[in-house]
């Protein structure tokens, strides 16, 4: 029997886990194509959190996160550092009374799956994990000791690694042109090199599917929202305690070697407001710089509020990255109006926890067409009656 | 106490210079804190912090230069002047000393000013002691650490056979050199206050002087003749042939 030939597009945190997942086929002929290097785009600007629970996904995904931590780990206990793995544990502060019940939850289920985990309330305890805390309005966190941050863009190339391993084929430095098409199907495409046929092509280019959609005739609804990060020197240049990570309804931060990673937590952003979100060039994005005036306002305002003592920390340097959210900040996967293309995009802040359950999915659906329930809850159609996919070139507005 | 850092904006050290009819330009790149200033700013605000001092930074300079002087804000100096005059353009090292002395001397009781080891456009290095010379005190180059013992000023210099200690009385001018550690970055107070900082303006008619005539001229400036490379990619078969032609070439060329 013919192989099923599948191409990838995009070699970003998702695209690694697709392209493994699919090599695992033996009578799948995965193909994966990077226009630069593998774990070079969003997925090495990212925090790389992958706590066993925080606020940044609903506890709907429990299933998606836990599966994502477990995978992280297994690939570190198969190799140490393959994953990049810090084991800072997590704190997540909760200021309302939502969170608070959201956190309770998350702490029920770390527990029912083995973890240990437990809400804080004791003052004394919860200073323990953020000796810098301000616990004014502050009514209790949660602390899971077993997890923190992973590196995505290591954690990528050993997806990819494994995916060689198994004879799935990776091109760096290639960009896909030219998507094939005969009627509504695709067929293969065009890179900068050389031409491929493919049964199914999987988009998984991240902010960059604005861009590729279009090249089957197809308008993603989903939105640039800005990333942005600053390297903070703690006063005196380092701390004298483990820096936790740390999650806030508004804000996160993880160490990273003596300084603290910090950024704004992505479900704060406003799709509708200029400042937050629109339709750019993941391309024009430089490797360090570009934050606005408004980012620093608002840390200033949460760290005065939170931790003042941080404030005396030192700005070592910056970064802008994008992330690619659809209206409701979930992903969309599977399959589209196109026959043939298949969708693993929209990981808007939660990227490299969902890239396992993304790639185990869609590869079981590539494989044997068997939609799973993430693939089954997050379809492009949900948007169907809300945008005009096939208006191309038409930015519509994100309400 | 009473401290001064003499601080310069320069281009970028990234920026390609150009040399054209004896005039050098830099293109449009970005102005920044002299790098080795941010030296001095840093053993300013060690002294400070050892001594609760007051740190005032100046700069001679274009309006431009403020952005200079608010890095210098934010990374913790509590005020910061710019000295401008169109009537400087065109001035030599001497011009600019006499300038920075008659600004140390406006502000007054100052005991210690800090300056950086060189701009990295001009070069000369010869600013901090044509100060010193100015204002009749003594000048102590290239400290690698600062401290106050008593009414004196101790520092120590790293040359190449070791360390020298050198004492001094204040006031003094004192150049510094990349030993004295890495300079902190801007934190967010600092910024903060920097970017709301209002920045006094000083003419030469505040400093009660005339423009300073240059007695230095550069007639002339080049760059430096383009070397000309040559690049050749070795191919081969086999790692081990291609290490060996590589071997040959090393060989041939004298390298080794
Ligand atoms: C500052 C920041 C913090 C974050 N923190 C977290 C966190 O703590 N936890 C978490 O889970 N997620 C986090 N995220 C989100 C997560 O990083 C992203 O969701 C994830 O990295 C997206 O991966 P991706 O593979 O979809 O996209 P990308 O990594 O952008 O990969 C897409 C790839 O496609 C390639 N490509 C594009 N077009 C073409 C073409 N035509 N041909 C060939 N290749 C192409 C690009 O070069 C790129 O490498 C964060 C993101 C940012 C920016
Ligand atoms: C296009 C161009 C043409 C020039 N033409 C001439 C010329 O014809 N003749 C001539 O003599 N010079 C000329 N100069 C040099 C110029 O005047 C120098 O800035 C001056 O001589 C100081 O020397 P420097 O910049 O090498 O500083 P250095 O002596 O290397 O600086 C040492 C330290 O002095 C302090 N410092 C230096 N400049 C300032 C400042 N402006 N404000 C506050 N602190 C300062 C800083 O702490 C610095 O680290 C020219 C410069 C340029 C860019």
């Amino acid at each position: 029997m013919a192989k099923l030939k599948v191409g990838v597009i995009g070699g970003g945190i998702v695209g690694a886990s697709v392209g493994y997942n699919l090599s695992l086929y033996d009578f799948v002929d995965v193909s994966l194509f990077e226009k630069d290097q593998i774990g070079s785009g969003t997925t090495a600007k990212s925090a790389g959190t992958v706590c066993l629970f925080d606020d940044s996904l609903p506890h709907e995904f429990w299933e998606v996160r836990l599966y994502g931590f477990q995978t992280y780990t297994n690939m570190e206990k198969e190799e140490r550092g393959s994953a990049g793995f810090h084991n800072t544990g997590t704190l997540v502060v909760c200021t309302d009374e939502k969170v608070e019940k959201y956190t309770r939850t998350g702490i029920a289920l770390a527990k029912a799956a083995g973890y240990e985990a437990e809400y804080l309330t004791d003052p004394d305890e919860i200073r323990k994990h953020f000796p810098d805390i301000n616990l004014e309005g502050v009514l209790g966190a949660g602390w899971t000791g077993e997890d923190g941050y992973f590196d995505p863009t290591v954690a990528a190339n050993t997806f990819v690694k494994k995916m060689k391993a198994n004879g799935g084929k990776v091109y760096q430095y290639t960009k896909v042109e030219k998507i094939n098409m005969k009627g509504n199907r695709v067929t293969g495409l065009e890179t900068n090199n050389s031409s491929f046929d493919f049964d199914v092509i999987v988009d998984a280019s991240g902010p960059w599917t604005r861009y590729v959609s279009r090249m089957v005739g197809l308008e993603l609804p989903i939105w640039h929202t800005k990333a942005e990060v600053f390297f903070l020197v703690p006063p005196n240049k380092k701390l004298d305690y483990q820096f936790p990570t740390l999650k806030y309804p508004r804000f996160y931060a993880r160490p990273e070697g003596d300084n603290i990673f910090i950024c704004k937590a992505h479900l704060t952003m406003d799709l509708t407001d200029p400042m937050h979100a629109g339709v750019w060039d993941p391309d024009a994005l430089t490797p360090t710089g570009g934050t606005d005036e408004y980012f620093f306002e608002f840390l200033m305002e949460e760290l005065e509020h939170h931790a003042p003592r941080l404030l005396n920390s030192g700005l070592a340097f910056s970064w802008l990255g994008y992330r690619a959210e659809p209206p409701d900040f979930l992903p969309i996967l599977g399959d589209t109006p196109v026959e043939g293309y298949v969708l693993a995009v929209g990981c808007g802040g939660n990227g490299v926890i969902e890239a396992p359950a993304i790639g185990r999915d869609i590869a079981l659906f590539v494989a044997y067409g068997e939609k799973s329930v993430l693939l089954k809850r997050l379809p492009l159609s949900r948007f169907e009656k809300q945008f005009d996919l096939k208006a191309v070139g038409v930015v519509q507005t994100p309400q | 106490m009473n401290i001064v850092v003499c601080v310069k904006q320069v281009p970028d050290s990234a920026a390609k210079v150009v040399a054209e009819g004896g005039r050098v330009t830099w293109g449009d790149a970005p102005l920044v804190l002299n790098p080795w200033d941010e030296f001095a700013v840093e053993a300013a605000l060690i002294l400070q912090e050892a001594t609760d001092a007051n740190v005032t930074v100046i700069s001679v300079g274009g309006e431009s230069t403020k952005e200079a002087l608010k890095t210098a804000l934010a990374m913790g100096c509590g005020q910061a002047i710019l000295i401008s005059d169109p009537a400087l353009e065109g001035a030599d090292s001497r011009a600019i000393a006499q300038v920075l002395s008659a600004a140390i001397q406006k502000i007054g009781d100052v005991d210690v000013a800090f300056f950086g080891k060189q701009a990295i456009d001009g070069d000369m290095g010869v600013t901090a002691a044509q100060t010193g010379r100015f204002l009749g005190w003594p000048v102590l180059s290239l400290a690698s650490t600062i401290k106050l013992e008593g009414d004196k000023l101790v520092i120590e210099r790293s040359i190449e056979e070791g360390r020298q200690i050198v004492e001094s009385k204040l006031p003094a001018v004192i150049s510094v050199s990349k030993d004295i550690g890495e300079p902190r970055y801007p934190s967010f107070m600092g910024i903060r206050k920097a970017s709301r900082a209002n920045i006094p303006v000083w003419s030469l008619a505040d400093l009660g002087i005339h423009a300073p005539t240059p007695l230095v001229r550069w007639p002339d400036v080049v760059n430096p003749p383009a070397r000309e490379v040559k690049t050749e990619i070795i191919t081969g078969d086999s790692p081990q042939q291609i290490a060996e032609q590589l071997a040959d070439k090393i060989m041939e060329e004298k390298v080794l």
